[in-house]
């Protein structure tokens, strides 16, 4: 495989010994201090090229007593899920979850990943694990047929996380293609009440809306993800790092090159203070590994993201806005706390008098 | 992608709506719920590349 978005370049790197993994997550899980469970997570490139030592690890863990309650979970490309790797998972579903990278439609996820489409057994994944979304990356040959992808998606039965790749080539000329798709994809879930919108067009109104109402001492603008904090991760080297995307894999030539001193408990150091005066700076998603490696601060976003963010808050802002307006005949809006409608209502306002005319005109 | 402004004034009427009731006035704190387990925070805001957790599933 080789996936037009990989941020793996270095592709010839060894697979983690068995015993550095036992001992690290012997060493790891005895500081679980604040945390109600842990999850084990197995990451490539393909984990499944590394199935034996991934089933020697799994059924260890499996074996022996660990402080908190745990899962085991890696994200796979389907292709090696065939045969007695699948039985092996059939048996062990309940305690070992996989989540499938799926891009679409078969034209954009053969485009984007080598022509791996058919190589899947679709029906495996949405039998063993119905809770599991897929994983689907955009790419900038996959945004031509964004609104389809996810419509083949939910035809095959799966919910889903999407987003556009990091590290691409974002340029002007995909705007209009991607505000064409996303107003597709608005209109889609305006037809069908009975699905509640992604993650993608379902976070930004909120958090913009919540924070109008607070001083800018007070506004959430909080870290996007665990690294460093929340997640763990240990290289085939033995070195540990705040997360996969820090790891010698990805385009960083040495994974210690992660400044030591640098506080990960605290949100604030991870804000873009080119981004201070933006509206969309609170809402606006950032990856740290793919900033470092790309810039070497963990703060600096990829600025050429910036419109396609607009676009998207501005999409959002006019689903929302007409079902805010029909309350009842769309759950996603019907469940909400009065606060909760209130921030909705205060974002999509804001965003569409602030934003709308500016995507219009991409 | 642009509301009209009828639509706009609707919503602005439920903002206002909702503004002018004062049980709501202790509730301003909004918070956003995550069902992301593995890297604590992320997914249900639109995750990264580097992201890979599960949704569900039961722990042992």
């Amino acid at each position: 495989m080789a996936c037009v978005y990989c941020y793996e370049h270095r592709k010839d790197l060894q697979i983690l010994p068995v015993e550095t993994a036992k001992d690290f997550l012997l060493r790891e899980t005895q500081k679980l201090v604040g945390f109600d469970e842990f999850e084990v997570d197995f990451h490539g490139g393909e984990p499944m090229l590394a199935f034996p030592q991934i089933k020697e690890i799994a059924e260890w863990i499996w074996n022996r007593p660990w402080p908190k309650p745990y899962i085991c979970y890696a994200t796979t490309n389907g292709t090696l899920v065939h045969g007695d790797i699948k039985e092996w998972f059939r048996k062990n579903a309940k305690r070992f979850v996989l989540g499938l990278s799926l891009d679409g439609t078969k034209a954009q996820h053969d485009a984007n990943r080598s022509g791996s489409y058919d190589k899947i057994d679709f029906a495996f994944f949405r039998e063993m694990w119905p809770f599991q979304s897929v994983k689907a990356t955009v790419s900038p040959i996959s945004i031509h047929d964004f609104a389809a992808g996810i419509r083949n998606i939910l035809d095959l039965g799966f919910s889903y996380s999407i987003n556009l790749a990091y590290g691409m080539q974002w340029t002007d000329d995909l705007l209009p293609v991607y505000r064409r798709e996303l107003q597709k994809v608005a209109d889609f879930y305006l037809e069908r009440p009975e699905l509640e919108p992604p993650a993608l067009l379902a976070h930004v109104v909120s958090r913009i809306g919540a924070n109008a109402s607070r001083p800018p001492s007070e506004r959430e603008n909080r870290k996007w993800c665990g690294t460093g904090t929340g997640m763990v991760c240990i290289g085939p080297n033995g070195k540990v790092y705040p997360c996969q995307a820090f790891m010698p894999s990805s385009e960083v030539a040495d994974g210690d090159a992660v400044p030591t001193t640098f506080d990960f408990h605290d949100d604030g150091n991870f804000n873009d203070p080119a981004c201070v005066n933006c509206m969309l700076d609170s809402a606006c998603p950032s990856c740290y590994g793919n900033n470092y490696t790309r810039t070497g601060t963990l703060y600096t976003r990829d600025k050429t993201l910036c419109k396609f963010r607009k676009v998207e808050a501005v999409a959002e802002s006019y689903l929302f806005g007409i079902m805010l307006q029909e309350p009842d005949k769309y759950p996603v809006i019907a469940k909400m706390k009065p606060s909760e409608k209130l921030a909705v209502a205060r974002g999509v306002k804001i965003i569409q008098e602030t934003l709308a005319d500016q995507v219009e005109a991409y | 992608m642009k509301l009209t402004q009828e639509s706009l004034d609707s919503v602005e009427a439920l903002a206002s709506e909702l503004e002018s009731q004062a049980t709501y006035a202790s509730e301003t704190e909004f918070e956003q719920e995550y069902s992301c387990f593995g890297c604590g925070n992320s997914c249900e805001n639109g995750c990264s590349n580097s992201c890979s957790t599960s949704c569900g599933g039961e722990y042992l």
